[in-house]
Order: structure tokens, then sequence, then C-alpha cells
């Protein structure tokens, strides 16, 4: 059993129809194993009422359900346009030449983050990090823990860019 | 000319705690709203605001909200804050640190057009954002202000986040209600539009997160003081995200109608060091390219379509001249490619073929006739042949590309590369190899 009865009842009973949890639901299977299995699968398709064929088709449309246990550093860096300017492309080959990377760690690209102010944007784990430098992100992947010379992205104000213009 | 009307406190207090977004004279509006005022005459405050969307098109919120048959069936509000243009980030913004006034705009909005079940959708990799809204909620839901009978009144409202998983094309209004609904994120055939099937084939609103937060301040002030401020046919404030080769890339709330040249050279410092303005891409990726000339050009709907691009979400990517246009154009359409939902041929297909000439072309294998084959592409995939504005979006800034630097695509085209392409920032330590081997 991947997820909790009570707690699946209780997500089922937000909405109007059943069918709408399936996204909630495979997100809370994935936090509690680290990923989407066919018993979770199974699982989801139960609460919702739907067929486990169409919570299978859910998760290969969406790019952020895996279908296996991920590396425990897991970092993921924005390719999209901001970021590239700002070198996304050299700091991406840059992390794969690292010893352990693909076995100890991952570095993934994505498309952007809505933190184009901090690039270059990126997510070690489940939170947002940038700008990310190559002494940051290498100490980030290689030692995990706190995300060091990679700060938090938090907002930028309005007005000043608060923290948004942070950048050497 | 800043003005901080939905940012007003962002970076001074913590507005994601209930009390002191309250002392700043929070959750006014819904008093004001559910005390004083019916429905209809909210509404009729949001339609003489003159309200546009702020998601992109700018389409009247007050008349989207008219359209909602009044026949028994359940009506919804489904807030689009799938922010996933690149270039945006406005709406992270509004939902990390000011969560409680789109709680409140949600309210007003959700009363004014008679909804009593609300989703707050939100991209998943806003993991912080949809713990902090769900936090917002809860503290919401204990002053009184969301859940039965707020106020001690008739109303009564539920509101449920729902999160995302990583597709760009959930942004789309009907994907993202099939979203919600559980389903892959792929647009509807419309008509019928949302306000007449939209969520659970009921009425549905489908606003985006800058335009509900807008709601309060109207409420609170009245349509016409709103209307009053800056571009008569745009009016209000608009938060403009600035990135790329700017001293001060962030989020600032500019009056509407605030000359973009402001925005670029004053708020966000002008081009870095060194260099000089090549392009800018002011509504993100899908947008035309605008040059240097057009920095007079006021920042608000209409004057920015009449200047042959759109203000759109107000994502704005800036340029200096070691941007490559051949590369700009080869990022974007990868991501269009990337994103594609797959259902329309000329999208799934011809996005797929523009990548890769594109990329030829930038690694200097280009053809000699790839450049007219790029400009037939660009005929092919876009006016809107396709089931959503996606297609369109894929080729727009390519075909503004293709008139404004037509010699940069020769060039790759007989086989040159840009010797500076798209430059690493030179803080980045990229070229350091010690912390490798370490
Ligand atoms: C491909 C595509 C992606 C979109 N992405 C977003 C998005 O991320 N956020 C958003 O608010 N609107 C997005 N839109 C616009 C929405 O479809 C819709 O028009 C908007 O949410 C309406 O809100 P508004 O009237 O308040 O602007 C997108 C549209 C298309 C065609
Ligand atoms: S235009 Fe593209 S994204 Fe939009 S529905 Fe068609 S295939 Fe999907
Ligand atoms: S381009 Fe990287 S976060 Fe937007």
């Amino acid at each position: 059993m991947v997820l909790d009865p009570a707690e699946t009842k209780e997500m089922v009973a937000r909405y109007p129809e059943r069918r709408s949890v399936v996204l909630p639901l495979l997100w809370r299977a994935q936090e509690r194993i680290g990923y989407i299995s066919d018993e979770a699968i199974g699982e989801v398709a139960a609460a919702a009422g739907v067929p486990a064929s169409e919570v299978s088709s859910v998760v290969t449309f969406y790019t952020m359900f895996r279908r296996e246990k991920p590396p425990a550093r897991r970092l993921q860096v924005c390719r999209s346009l901001s970021c590239a300017m700002a070198g996304a492309d050299e700091l991406v080959a840059a992390l794969r030449e690292m010893p352990g990377c693909g076995e100890k760690f991952s570095v993934e690209t994505v498309e952007c983050l809505a933190a184009c102010d901090r690039a270059i944007a990126g997510i070690y784990n489940e939170g947002l990090v940038g700008p990310l430098n190559l002494a940051g992100s290498a100490k980030l992947v290689r030692d995990g823990g706190a995300a060091g010379a990679a700060a938090p992205a938090g907002s930028s104000g309005a007005g000043a860019p608060l923290e948004g213009g942070g950048r050497p | 000319m800043i003005m901080r009307l939905l940012t007003d406190g962002i970076g001074e207090v913590d507005l994601r705690d209930i009390g002191t977004y309250r002392a700043r004279g929070g959750y006014r509006a819904v008093e004001n709203a559910l005390r004083r005022m019916s429905p209809k005459e909210v509404a009729d405050e949001v339609s003489a605001a003159n309200l546009r969307g702020r998601g992109g098109a700018g389409f009247p919120a007050g008349r989207k909200w008219s359209f909602l048959p009044g026949d028994g069936r359940p009506r919804y509000l489904c807030v689009n804050g799938d922010e996933s243009e690149p270039g945006s980030f406005n709406n992270r913004m509004l939902v990390e640190d000011n969560p409680h006034l789109l709680v409140e705009g949600v309210i007003c909005s959700s009363y004014a057009i008679g909804c009593s079940f609300a989703v707050i959708y939100l991209r998943g990799e806003f993991y912080e954002g949809a713990a902090i809204m769900g936090r917002a909620l809860e503290q919401a839901a204990e002053a009184g202000y969301v859940g039965e009978h707020i106020l001690g009144s008739d109303y009564s409202l539920r509101i449920v986040v729902h999160r995302g998983a990583g597709a760009y094309i959930c942004g789309e209004e009907s994907a993202l209600l099939e979203s919600i609904e559980g389903k892959r994120g792929h647009p509807r055939v419309k008509p019928p539009f949302p306000a007449v099937a939209g969520l659970y084939a009921s009425p549905t609103v489908v606003n985006t997160v800058e335009t509900l937060c807008c709601v309060p301040s109207i409420v609170n002030n009245g349509g016409a003081w709103f209307a009053g401020i800056g571009s008569p046919k745009s009016p209000g404030t608009k938060i403009c995200s600035i990135s790329g080769h700017v001293r001060r890339p962030g989020n600032y709330e500019l009056v509407m109608g605030t000359p973009l040249r402001e925005l670029v050279e004053e708020h966000a410092g002008g081009i870095r060091d060194g260099h000089r303005l090549k392009m800018i891409l002011p509504a993100g990726a899908s947008s035309a390219a605008m040059t240097p000339d057009q920095l007079d050009t006021p920042l608000d709907f209409d004057a920015m379509a009449a200047a042959g691009s759109l203000l759109g979400s107000a994502g704005l990517i800036v340029c200096d001249e070691t941007t490559c246009a051949v590369k700009v154009a080869l990022l974007g359409e990868s991501f269009y490619a990337h994103e594609s939902c797959g259902k329309c041929t000329p999208c799934r297909e011809g996005t797929k073929w523009v990548e890769k000439v594109l990329a030829r072309l930038e690694g200097g294998q280009g053809r000699p006739e790839d450049v007219d084959l790029l400009k037939s592409l660009v005929g092919e995939i876009g006016g809107g042949k396709c089931l959503c504005p996606l297609g369109d979006f894929a080729v727009t800034y390519l075909g503004s590309a293709l008139k404004l630097f037509e010699d940069e695509f020769v060039a790759h085209a007989h086989g040159r590369t840009c010797s500076e392409r798209l430059q690493a920032r030179p803080t980045a330590s990229v070229a350091t190899g010690e912390v490798l081997s370490a």
C-alpha cells in the first residue's frame, strides 16, 4: 500500500468530482516513495474511479512524475533563454563531467522555472535554487545539504529588484 | 512609473502572515464586498475598471465573467498559476510573497460570479508556492474568510490548491481544465468556451493570478478609480518581469503605459557594462523581437501590439549584441517542440522540423536554401492553423528574427557560426576546472 486510505478519502472529498484527485494522489505517492510505482497507479485509479491505463498515460504526459527512484541528489538546470544566456549549457556540461554523475547524483535540464531573474536557475531535489554558478552547484551535487553558494530562490520584489539583482 | 498596487510591502514585511496582511488593510475588500455589495455590484465595478486579463490576451475580465449562462449549473473559478512562458516570473512572486492578496481576489471574484468552489492551479515546480498558498488558505479559513457562511453571510466558498506536474501546455485555459479533471493536458476544441462548458462541463471562469490580484483594490476603491490609472484603454499596473543582459533583473510593477525605455534603462539599470542592446523579447520566447529604436513604446496592450509585438504577460528578455539571433530561435523552438502536446500535425511535426533546421544552421552545417525553408515553415505552422495558439507562439519570434536579422541566418546558412554566440556571463566560473576534481 503506497497511499494512506484515510488521507486519500479526505483528498477525494475536496473535489466536486472524484477524478480530479488523480494529480494530487500521484504527487502524494511520489512524495511517499520517491516515484510512481505500478502499485501506486492501481491505487490512484481505484480512488479516482478511472482505469489504470488512463492513470498511466497521465503519468507519462507530465514530466515531473517519475517511474523510477531518482538518485539522492538531483539537480535540474534551466536551459531556457535567460538561463542559456547566463551559461546554462556550459554549466550542465561541466557538472556532467564530474565523477559520480548518473549514479550518486543526476544533472538534468528543464525548461524555464519562472525564476529568470536568478539565472542560472535550477531545482535541487524539491527546491528552487539560483543563481547557480559552477562552484556552488558542484558542491550541491557532491555534498548535498544546504544550497551553499546556490542561494534559495526567493522572489524578487517590485520597485527595486530586492533580491533579484543579487548577481555580481 | 512605479506604482505598487499589488506588490506593496513585498520585501519589507512578511505578507504571508495574515496578521501582517490585515494590519495593512488586507481582507477589507472581502468585508466590503460581502457586507456592503451584491455580487452584481462587485462584477459591475470590475467591468467599470476595464480590468484586462494579465495572462496574455488582455481580454476584459468583467466581460468574460458576463458570459456565464445563468442556467442553474454550478459555476467555477479556476486561477491560472501555471506560469511557464520563458521570461515570466511575476505570478510566482505574487504567489510566494503576497498569497493573501490572491486569496482575497479569489474570494471577491467568486462572490461576484456566484461560485462556491474555486481552484488555484499552480505549476508543479512551485513547490514552495504551493506550500505557502496552502498555509494562506488555512489562515484565511481560520479567520472566517473562506468556508461556510463567510463573515456570517449566506455565502460559502471552498478553495483548493491544485498542482500541475510539468507541462507548459497546461497554461492554456482548456488544457488547464483537463488537468484539473485528472487528465492529460490537451487543449479542447473551442467552442464551447469555458464560460459555457468549462470544469466538469459547467460554466467556468479562468483568470490568471495577476488579474485576480487586481480585484481587491477595485472593490475597495471603485472601478472608476482603477480605470483612471495608466493608459485609458489598458488601465492599472503591470508587473513586468525583466531578465537577460540587464544590470538589475527582477520584477517591477509599473503603471500601464510606462515607456519600455524607462523599464530597461532606469529600473533594470540598463544593459550590462560595456555592451549595447540588440533586441528585446517583450512577452517571452513567443513574442516578436523589438529593437532599440522601439524603446519609446508604451508598455500597454494596444501600444505593444501596434509596435508589432505583444505585452503578453510582460516577461521581457533583454539581449545585448553578443546574442546570436539564430541561437535564440533554436532555444525557443526546442522549447515549443518539447512542449507541444502532439495533438495537431503542424505543431507536433513542424516544431521538430524547424528545430532540426535551426540546429544545423546554428552548428555551422546550414545549407543555402535553409533560410527560405524556414520562411515557408513559419507560414505553414503559424497563422492560426492549430487547435491552440501554441503553434503560432512557436514561430512568432522566428518570423520576426528572419526579417530583422536575416543577414545572420544567411551567414549561418553559408557555414558560418557566430564568434561569440550566446555568451556565458563573464562572472560564471564555468571555465575553472578545479572544483571538478576535488
Ligand atoms: C500555449 C498557451 C500557454 C499559456 N500559458 C499561460 C500561463 O502559463 N499562465 C497564464 O496565466 N495564462 C496562460 N495562457 C493564457 C490562458 O489560456 C488564458 O487566456 C488566461 O489564463 C486567461 O486569464 P486572464 O484573462 O486573466 O489573462 C496560455 C495560453 C496558451 C495558448
Ligand atoms: S497547437 Fe500544439 S500544443 Fe496546441 S493543441 Fe495543437 S499540438 Fe497541442
Ligand atoms: S529562463 Fe531559466 S528560469 Fe526562466
